[in-house]
């Protein structure tokens, strides 16, 4: 038994940039003029030659080491065109390395776009069959799963009617379904989870979960950082062509994140390019995050104040207006939503023109660790229309220094994963002293 | 709440426990490597997938069962109106004799069948190519699959002519003799030359778009040097060998044969050119097994 499910060394993959037409092989010219040939030759007499030296190479994947362990279940995260697709592509062996080599213990198997190779006029039944064997199964193997299959993809009354006619749920459900209950032991999920209602989509990663458990090694790309958090047992980063990061998926996304969108913590708004109300009623001017003292930074431990400050401009005193800070957390949740008009001194009165500040304190002991994002927004209830918006004004980390303080108590280990971590208040009852409970007679 | 907190709650169908992984599929290491030499014709590895291409074969069959009533229509009625505007065209109009006694239009649908094969098998090996493109980012199977499976169209096609011939045949008069037996040999022969067209014009499409676009010109090239519209005794005395170079002739004379009783019957020249024509059709495969593995990159 090899202790890997997948194995890469020194991984490449060279493209050439620009039409195909341009490629060059060397060896193919006779006085400057490519030889019509020059493209299939090679390919048919196993002489390829890349040439890593042309100025129109391109390395979608460069010295790529990756070791996954059996049972691991890998997010792969990373902006579009870092070569996540490339490593899966050669993995389902679509494609070939340009150099290195990458060993797969097993079968693997590849979740395909929804649909791909369904017909339209066959039955969800000749689907499956047809699907499953594209797919490298057996119509054996397909057989001793089919109840399964069918039972997954709740459409069990219309199995035997043409899937021209299934809803493009049921469609959906029966493609996932099929490639889901695939007999492989490295599963290749790439971004395929993004269709589907929310409970089915929770339905598809429960599945990827146990098929986990069972044994097999799944390799996850997604967009949708919370589901890489809420599955993954790990996760790697990539960027331009190489693993930059390989850790907890926790981390790795945070991470992920904060390269894609740096942090803004003290951020302030040109004249000219501020965001500004429709009507030029209102002007975002500044946004802070800053601590207790006054100073802003970036991460703050979850036993302090976080205060989000804001700056705009009133430049013309035409409409009452509230004032709201929107708090996102890193996997996508809204956290909450806070908004001025209790404590705001003019009251629903149309201000006067000028420069206005106001300070929001995010209580300590509140917020759990992770990557807040913040949006800021002044609009007014008059006309629906007229707003002034800064989506991801700013963001902060907060962090935990693990000392035994605040809600953590004497509690040593890692915080559990939740958006909040409030201090709320627990009663106790000695068994002597049992609270009044209305006794049935 | 968490994934797991959700399947306890409801517990789906899909709970029960999974079976056990066959054992002998864990232990085999898969090395892909760059810069691999590609050896033979794969046909082993076509083998491996013949469950593949039986389903998609059946996939073909059944998406045929179950068109539409119009659709057969149609599927029918294309050939004959070909016939009738080139029974039209070259014989009261062009004035095109075949010397024969027989009618031109029997004539005309003895070589229409395997030159339909013909250019079917090959118009649906490239097209197979571009239209199944979907999988070739996600999935891995022999290609070659894709261009054999086309073929199940043109058989079908080939059957439900040959039929509607014979019965036209049957119903005229005619005599049908024990020539019919050679049919399916001169049919498997049109298959064969079309898939090595196919295979090697799939292949080179990928790499050359530019084949696509001719693509079209050229089999209606090949329409006008073969004798499907006229006799090929039209063609010069001298030039007759070249001419007999191009496969399609003798197909197109064995069909006559088998259907109308015309001309010689088929002789050992017609074997060499089908032992040729199977070597050309190996020589399809060696290019596109050659080629597939780069499909990928350029479609």
């Amino acid at each position: 038994m090899t202790k890997f499910a997948v194995r890469t060394e020194k991984l490449g993959k060279m493209y050439y940039l620009g039409a195909l037409s341009e490629q060059q092989y060397s060896g193919y010219d006779i006085l400057g003029f490519n030889l019509p040939m020059r493209r299939l030759w090679p390919i048919l007499f196993n002489d390829r030659q890349l040439d890593p030296n042309n100025e129109k190479a391109f390395w979608a994947l460069r010295d790529l080491d990756l070791e996954v362990r059996p049972g691991e279940l890998v997010g792969v995260v990373g902006k579009n065109g870092s070569g996540k697709s490339t490593l899966l592509k050669i993995l389902a062996r679509v494609t070939e390395p340009s150099a290195g080599f990458a060993e797969v213990t097993g079968q693997v198997g590849s979740l395909l776009e929804v649909g791909t190779g369904f017909h339209p006029e066959l039955t969800g039944r000749q689907n499956v069959y047809l699907n499953g064997s594209i797919m490298g199964m057996t119509s054996e193997q397909i057989t001793r799963r089919f109840d399964e299959i069918i039972d997954f993809a709740e459409v069990e009354r219309f199995i035997d009617t043409p899937v021209k006619h299934y809803s493009s749920g049921m469609y959906m459900r029966l493609a996932f379904s099929v490639a889901a209950h695939m007999e492989c032991d490295i599963l290749i999920v790439d971004e395929v989870l993004a269709v589907g209602d929310f409970q089915f989509q929770k339905k598809c990663l429960a599945r990827i979960e146990k098929e986990v458990k069972s044994g097999k090694t799944v390799l996850f790309v997604s967009h949708n950082t919370s589901m890489i958090m809420q599955v993954c047992t790990r996760c790697v980063l990539f960027e331009g062509g190489r693993i930059i990061e390989d850790g907890l998926p926790q981390a790795i996304v945070e991470s992920y994140i904060s390269r894609s969108s740096p942090v803004h913590f003290d951020r302030s708004f040109e004249e000219d390019t501020a965001p500004t109300s429709e009507e030029h009623t209102f002007r975002l001017r500044a946004f802070r995050v800053i601590d207790a003292e006054g100073s802003p930074k970036a991460h703050f431990d979850v036993k302090e104040p976080v205060i989000i400050e804001m700056r705009w401009d009133i430049l013309s005193s035409r409409y009452p207006f509230d004032v709201n800070i929107t708090v996102r957390h890193e996997s996508g949740v809204t956290v909450f939503t806070s908004l001025d008009n209790k404590d705001a001194p003019w009251q629903g009165q149309p201000p006067k023109e000028g420069q206005y500040t106001a300070r929001c304190t995010i209580p300590p002991n509140f917020l759990n660790e992770g990557l807040f994002m913040v949006d800021f927004t002044i609009s007014t209830r008059v006309r629906a229309t007229e707003y002034a918006t800064c989506p991801d004004a700013g963001s902060f980390y907060v962090v935990d220094d693990m000392k035994n303080e605040g809600v953590r108590g004497d509690w040593n280990g890692k915080w559990f994963t939740s958006v909040l971590r409030p201090q709320l208040h627990w009663t106790h009852f000695e068994p002597t002293m049992l609270p009044v409970t209305k006794q049935s007679t | 709440m968490t994934v797991a907190d959700a399947q306890d709650q409801k517990p789906a169908p899909e709970d029960t426990a999974l079976p056990p992984p066959a054992p002998d599929r864990h232990q085999a290491v898969h090395r892909i490597v760059a810069d691999q030499k590609i050896e033979g014709l794969g046909i082993e590895e076509i083998w491996t997938y013949r469950e593949l291409i039986i389903g998609l074969i059946h996939r073909d069959f059944m998406a045929i069962k179950n068109q539409t009533p119009t659709a057969w229509f149609w599927r029918i009625l294309r050939p004959t109106f070909t016939l009738i505007t080139y029974t039209i065209l070259f014989e009261q109009i062009g004035k095109v004799d075949f010397g024969t006694g027989v009618p031109y239009f029997f004539v005309m649908s003895a070589a229409l069948i395997p030159w339909n094969i013909f250019s079917q098998v090959t118009l649906g090996a490239v097209t197979s190519i571009a239209s199944n493109s979907a999988f070739f980012g996600k999935v891995y199977f022999p290609r070659m699959i894709l261009p054999v499976v086309s073929v199940t169209d043109a058989v079908v096609d080939f059957l439900l002519t040959t039929v509607l011939l014979l019965a036209l045949l049957f119903y005229m008069g005619m005599p049908l003799t024990m020539n019919l037996v050679v049919v399916p040999f001169f049919a498997l022969w049109a298959i064969l030359l079309g898939l090595g067209c196919g295979l090697w014009l799939a292949a080179i499409n990928a790499l050359y778009r530019e084949v696509n676009q001719a693509l079209g010109y050229v089999i209606q090239l090949g329409f006008f040097f073969s004798p499907i519209v006229y006799p090929s005794e039209a063609i010069p005395e001298r030039f007759r060998d070249l001419y007999h170079l191009n496969p399609l002739v003798g197909i197109i004379e064995g069909f006559r044969w088998a259907f109308l009783q015309q001309g010689d019957p088929p002789n050992l020249t017609d074997l060499i050119a089908f032992g040729l024509t199977c070597l050309f059709a190996l020589s399809g495969m060696w290019a596109f097994r050659r080629i597939e593995r780069v499909f990928a990159d350029v479609i």
